[in-house]
């Protein structure tokens, strides 16, 4: 009778691990535009590192906008023409979109490589942050569908005293000493100038250097002082001591003491964990925490990261990307322990091997209650060079079974992750507010594309947009518990994650066949603790910091 | 100048027998350090009798040296030179001394003396260079290998294997250029020698030179088309730089000349590893530790195919096991027998005996000391997890030092 039973868990543990909610996407009509690399003969490091993306609702009319950065010609460094330009484009709400850069005034500047969207100044409008090649650009939303550049004046203009000019890749927006203002983290990359560019081939053909060929920088912290400037702390907070190959950051309270931290992924190099001590200074504990290095016992290239809570424990967990035949790393938060990492006891490390990732996200794409991972993907070497035929990879997609579990579902996942690209930056949010994620993504020398989620689940759930009042205006550090009938899930506001790239501000929750939130639970960055009752299901809720 | 020949040949010899003493075995450091104590007192006894003894100060003096105790050598060497200025190899240890003590001005004098006595002296002043390779002081380091590389022009082919030894030097301090400019005059002076290639190959290939080490190997292939060998290197280096289609031809090529051949197997093994064929590299590991049962990399390659397969824990194991067996001082072996009881059986106290080894023989392995550090958190163990965070935290400040700009 005993092994009756035992038999009757086995097979329903299997028909569980079996029956994932489907996940699916379709290519949708996306803008017309082309992430410009300013292709040359000869190669530059730049021309293969571009492509950030951002979905964010610039005009506050409830539907996330896509605003993507462009490349220039090369060495020049130099838009010469609209091809070139980063672009906004508006969401009409019917699945088209209007191409507003001109209007907006956020054509920019330069050789440009990533975004991230927050409201510094707290007026209830999104300003972009765009980082770029020895110069980055802060644009000030003017509410009124316009954006100012307002970088000199901010700030933010700079060279570095010991490097001069920096080329930073990403950002992230967080209140590190929670004063309620936004601050601004830059990651920065390696010292570059097109002068100086060695000369690199493979296979008898033109192609880019190894991150070993340049030497790596400090990134930076810029406090937000409240009157439209910054003051750079840096070395004043701890991070400039540390040099890295940055490629991505993602702010969170890794651990959960109510500070947020920065966990910043490194080319070639060991990961950064900037852990925040909660007096205006960092330290640096990746090795104390275990996610300097993978088990793979080397350092790896690392790519793009993002942080959320992929068990439900409460503790935010990392993903990172990284080159072919290096896996992409999943980090489980154990809380005092520090990490541990996953990756082959999840069924990550398998399908990831053959992948070269870049932005990807944590995100519950079937509604199902469990954090799905996606990654885009497209190897690091010219597509015309030596390795041509192996240059542009399909995206890759993992279900969350439960149990810290994942299944490789992307040739499940539609047609249009069958396609190939030499896929760069990725921004998730919900573009048609229909509960499901989507996701904008970008090729290089390739067009923008749209993968609109379409998976057929009956699933229910939550897009909670948060307005700080004590706490910064988009609540970004927030961590949100929900509490259903029979389930728990956490997740936090931010927009940093990915490569490159800024994400939808607005926090998701698939909850599965549950239609009733019991208890919505925000933990501000003000300290303000907020719980809210019997909330119902499938809505975009905005909760306003009491 | 006999005895100054010796003395050369004592510095040759002694440059050739650099060896870390972590490799040698417990015992035998207890017996080489008993020698040495032995040795010493023999040397000072004679001193006390004549303290002029120049070769009982000389072989004083080198002693201090190998032992890092460069204040007493430096002293021992500086009487050696008042009473016989023209000894070149005496003032090459003062080099060494100098240099170690960070003063330039002494190190500048003594590289002058050998250079004014010894001009034409390749092996001494080889030794005088990798000597100053890991020193601070710039410019003398600079116009002792400038010095060297001037002398190529006058050696014949028996010059090569200094300038190779004169590349490991800047190699090891990890000066590209350098090192790659020694490996270059190493091949001018003796292209027959297969050695100068790979060595040069790897320097570039380790650097993400991938274009320029598949150039040098071409060059090799072409001055040695009968040679296994050089189309075995010739498909490590593809492998390292990152093609393995390309090394997959020359594999083949290799394989048309002697099938047989270990490496061969070996390093199609390693190529199917890339390419994640893992069952098939399995397959090919295996098949080639039969043709070389004793060759340590083939069973470590093995344990990493093997532990990349579902049910390949165990069979990894046995194969890093038995790669220990045969090469007890590879720190990436213990590594990874840490990392399997770690990571897939849990077992923190055997993963720790592993990595305490590995960190006690590769030092610079960083994920060896996190991995450590988290064993001992999961055990409860917090004090040895702190004690192993600032051992780690020392090394990093201590190479940060080495690494410092010069």
């Amino acid at each position: 009778m005993r092994s009756l039973w035992l038999l009757l868990a086995v097979v329903l543990i299997a028909r569980a691990a079996t029956e994932l909610d489907p996940i699916r996407f379709e290519d949708s009509p996306a803008p017309r535009f082309v992430t410009r690399t300013g292709r040359t003969a000869r190669k530059f490091l730049p021309q293969t590192m571009g492509g950030g993306v951002a979905v964010v609702d610039y005009n506050n009319d409830g539907l996330l906008d896509i605003f993507v950065v462009n490349g220039a010609t090369m060495p020049g460094l130099v838009k010469d023409g609209p091809q070139y330009s980063d672009r906004l484009f508006r969401n009409n709400g019917d699945g088209t979109y209007t191409d507003v850069t001109e209007k907006a005034g956020v054509a920019g500047q330069g050789f440009n490589i990533g975004v991230a969207v927050g409201d510094y100044d707290n007026d209830g409008y999104a300003d972009i942050f765009v980082a770029g090649v020895g110069h980055n650009t802060l644009y000030h939303n003017n509410s009124d569908g316009t954006f100012t550049d307002v970088t000199e004046r901010a700030g933010l203009g700079h060279p570095d005293p010991q490097y001069g000019k920096l080329w930073a890749v990403g950002a992230a927006w967080l209140d590190y000493d929670r004063d309620g203002l936004l601050d601004l983290f830059v990651v920065n990359y390696v010292v570059w100038d097109p002068k100086t560019e060695p000369v690199c081939e493979k296979g008898g053909l033109p192609d880019f250097c190894y991150p070993r060929a340049y030497t790596g920088v400090p990134n930076s912290l810029f406090h937000n002082n409240g009157d439209g400037t910054f003051t750079e702390v840096s070395a004043a907070a701890g991070i400039r001591q540390s040099i890295g190959k940055g490629m991505a950051v993602a702010a969170a309270d890794f651990d959960e003491d109510g500070w947020p931290d920065l966990f910043v992924s490194n080319d070639t190099l060991p990961n950064s964990l900037f852990l925040n001590q909660g007096n205006g200074t960092f330290k640096e504990a990746a090795i104390e925490k275990g996610v300097a290095f993978t088990e793979n016992g080397a350092t790896i290239s690392g790519m793009g990261v993002s942080a959320r809570d992929i068990d439900n424990d409460g503790r935010l967990d990392i993903f990172e990307t990284a080159l072919l035949n290096e896996t992409m790393p999943v980090f489980r938060n154990l809380g005092r322990l520090g990490f541990e990492e996953i990756t082959f006891a999840s069924g990550v490390a398998h399908s990831s091997l053959a992948k070269t990732g870049w932005s990807n996200g944590i995100y519950d794409f079937n509604d199902d209650g469990r954090k799905d991972l996606f990654a885009v993907c497209g190897h690091v070497m010219d597509a015309e060079g030596s390795l041509r035929a192996s240059v542009p990879q399909t995206n890759i997609i993992f279900a969350n079974r439960g149990q810290e579990k994942f299944t490789d579902v992307t040739t499940e996942a539609g047609a249009a992750l069958a396609r190939r690209g030499v896929h760069r930056g990725a921004a998730f949010g919900d573009l048609d507010n229909d509960g499901r994620i989507d996701v904008v993504l970008t090729e290089l020398d390739g067009p923008l594309r749209i993968l609109r989620n379409v998976s057929p689940t009956p699933n229910h759930w939550l897009l909670i947009r948060t307005i700080g009042t004590k706490s910064n205006r988009d609540g970004i550090g927030t961590l949100i518990r929900v509490v259903t009938e029979d389930d728990v899930q956490y997740n936090a506001v931010s927009t940093s994650g990915g490569y490159a790239s800024s994400s939808d501000v607005r926090v998701h929750f698939g909850l599965g066949r549950r239609a009733l939130v019991q208890e919505l639970e925000l933990f501000w960055p003000s300290g303000t603790h907020q719980v809210l009752k019997n909330v119902k299901a499938d809505q975009v809720l905005t909760v306003r910091e009491p | 100048m006999k005895f100054h020949s010796a003395l050369a040949l004592t510095v040759a010899c002694l440059a050739a027998t650099d060896l870390p003493s972590r490799a040698l075995p417990a015992r035998s450091i207890q017996n080489e350090q008993s020698d040495r104590e032995g040795s010493k007192s023999r040397l000072r006894q004679v001193l006390e009798h004549d303290p002029n003894n120049k070769e009982a100060l000389f072989g004083l003096g080198r002693l201090l040296v190998e032992e890092g105790d460069f204040v007493s050598a430096r002293s021992v060497f500086e009487k050696y030179v008042s009473i016989s200025p023209a000894e070149p190899g005496a003032w090459a240890y003062l080099v060494r001394c100098a240099a170690s003590q960070d003063d330039p001005r002494g190190t500048a004098e003594a590289q002058s003396q050998i250079e004014r006595l010894a001009p034409a002296n390749l092996s001494l002043h080889v030794q005088s260079a990798c000597w100053l390779a890991d020193s601070k002081i710039s410019e003398v380091t600079s116009r002792e290998f400038e010095f060297v590389m001037s002398l190529a022009r006058y050696q014949t082919s028996n010059g090569g294997v200094w300038y190779s030894r004169l590349g490991q030097c800047y190699e090891n301090v990890q000066d590209r250029n350098w090192a790659t400019r020694a490996f270059e005059a190493a091949i001018d002076l003796d292209p027959a020698t297969e050695g100068h290639y790979f060595r040069l190959a790897h320097l570039l290939a380790s650097e993400g030179m991938a274009g320029p080490a598949s150039k040098v190997m071409t060059r090799a292939v072409a001055r040695f088309p009968r040679s296994v060998a050089t189309r075995v290197e010739a498909g490590r280096i593809e492998l390292e730089a990152g093609n393995p289609e390309r090394a997959l031809e020359i594999q083949y090529q290799a394989a048309a000349l002697d099938p047989q051949f270990p490496g061969v197997l070996s390093l199609l093994g390693r190529i199917q590893l890339t390419q994640r064929s893992y069952p098939e590299a399995i397959a090919t590991l295996e098949q080639a530790a039969k043709l070389a049962p004793g060759d340590a990399a083939v069973h470590f390659y093995a344990g990493q195919a093997s532990m990349k397969t579902e049910q390949g824990t165990e069979r990894a194991i046995e194969h890093f096991k038995r790669s220990l067996e045969l090469d007890p001082n590879r720190a990436s072996t213990y590594y990874w027998l840490g990392s399997l009881y770690f990571h897939r059986s849990h077992e923190y106290r055997v993963a720790i005996q592993y990595l305490e080894q590995a960190v006690g023989r590769g030092p610079e392995l960083g994920a060896a000391h996190q991995m450590l550090i988290q064993a001992y958190k999961r055990l409860g163990e917090d004090e040895k997890a702190a004690g192993q965070l600032r051992r780690y935290q020392e090394i990093i400040r201590q190479r940060a030092k080495v690494e410092a700009p010069k």
